[in-house]
């Protein structure tokens, strides 16, 4: 990734002249990860891939309000693709049943279920977290789930919820270093 | 919130995902120019797109085409959404044009009826001017005393009928009031004739006039007029059979 860092200013500027090379380089680096996120809140290939088409067309389209003083290239993506994926999910409504159970039925499939995590990729990431912790993150950053929203289905003061989410993803950097630098 | 708070309460994580209220974005914001919060804004983003990279998932490959070609479609959607924008522009433009066109033509037929009224008033305008002139000129006769009032009885003491001469020798006018005669055939007029020294001489013809004087020839002297029917044009001596009225000067 150091290699992508070092050309991103060249990229967005080769973005914002609307230089479809560039569009497609950045596809090939960051649609996995942003498609991770649109897919975990969606929990729906078709729904997903039509969701991660429209964050692509997006970024095209609004990479001349991309302001780098306010965050990074990817900061600024995953927040369009996270934002299209909840847009997604409420206006598409199509996750059948309650949405009392939408969570549970989340984390259940994600965190509970050894074989469909593998597929999910999570679990070398998080596995060293505490359970609460690898619960925060998918929901606060790979569902789209707000911190109100956890509030309410964790049982957590909503201040609770963002200082424990602090936490959480300041303990997952400490285990990226031991597992993979 | 202070920088410490923003930091250690995850103010930081809420913003990267879009999760706080305006207030507090702008709150957050306002605290990015602090270096230290900077330095923690810059770590909290790279350690989560570590994280969310490594949870990525590839999607189909089949996504990558349809993505780029969204792109096309975009732009051709984009293009296509122009002409479509500019030909209904023009067909609205068509509509409101003809319906001015048609609102032009309402208003210029409503011009020139209003054009051929006010003609209308401004000639009803003018012949009631020309009318009060000549009601204040009959006026200003009857209430000057230097006229003298003569007035025509009737020749024939079973009909009943008269004119009034208003005479003033001084200014030389006569004024006729032929009100109460009756109306001629064609081709015959009425004739004044004025009595001087004896001698009847042509004061004019006229017509009968029911709501005005008339100016008719004048003199300096004149001891009696008379009103006799000759032929259309007058005739140089009076015929006395036809005489109507006669009323001598006072």
């Amino acid at each position: 990734m150091a290699t992508t860092i070092d050309f991103t200013p060249l990229l967005i500027e080769r973005l914002k002249c609307q230089d479809e090379s560039a569009f497609e380089f950045l596809y090939d680096q960051y649609s996995a990860a942003l498609y991770g996120i649109i897919f975990r809140t969606l929990n729906h290939k078709e729904s997903a891939e039509e969701t991660l088409t429209d964050t692509f067309l997006k970024i095209w389209n609004q990479i001349e309000k991309y302001d780098a003083s306010k965050g990074t290239l990817f900061t600024w993506m995953y927040r369009i693709a996270r934002n299209q994926a909840i847009d997604a999910r409420r206006s598409h409504q199509f996750i059948a049943g309650e949405k009392s159970d939408e969570i549970d039925h989340f984390v259940h499939t994600l965190v509970q279920d050894d074989k469909k995590e593998n597929y999910i990729g999570l679990d070398v990431v998080l596995a060293s977290l505490e359970e609460m912790c690898q619960r925060l993150i998918q929901l606060s950053f790979f569902m789209g789930y707000s911190h109100a929203e956890i509030s309410e289905k964790e049982n957590m003061k909503l201040g609770s919820v963002k200082t424990k989410i602090r936490s959480c993803l300041k303990n997952v950097k400490m285990e990226l270093k031991g597992d993979f630098e | 919130m202070n920088k410490e708070e923003i930091i250690s309460q995850g103010w930081l994580e809420g913003y990267i995902t879009g999760d706080l209220s305006d207030e507090e974005r702008k709150q957050v914001e306002h605290h990015l120019t602090d270096a230290v919060v900077y330095k923690e804004y810059l770590a909290v983003q790279n350690k989560l797109e570590s994280v969310v990279i490594q949870g990525e998932i590839k999607p189909d490959a089949q996504v990558k085409p349809q993505v780029l070609s969204s792109l096309h479609s975009a732009k051709k959607g984009s293009f296509n959404y122009m002409m479509a924008a500019s030909i209904s522009v023009a067909l609205l433009a068509s509509v409101v044009a003809f319906y001015f066109w048609q609102k032009s033509e309402a208003v210029d037929g409503q011009l020139a009826d209003l054009q051929s009224q006010n003609t209308e008033l401004t000639d009803n305008v003018q012949r009631v001017t020309n009318k009060m002139d000549n009601i204040r000129q009959d006026l200003s006769v009857l209430l000057n005393s230097a006229f003298a009032r003569v007035v025509l009885n009737s020749t024939d003491e079973s009909i009943v009928r008269k004119a009034v001469i208003y005479f003033n020798p001084s200014e030389q006018q006569v004024y006729l009031n032929s009100s109460t005669l009756s109306e001629l055939t064609e081709g015959q007029q009425y004739q004044l004739w004025a009595l001087i020294d004896g001698q009847p001489v042509d004061a004019g013809v006229f017509d009968v006039r029911k709501d005005e004087f008339q100016l008719m020839n004048s003199f300096e002297h004149v001891d009696a007029f008379a009103v006799t029917i000759e032929p259309k044009g007058g005739s140089t001596e009076p015929t006395l059979e036809t005489m109507q009225v006669y009323g001598e000067v006072g």
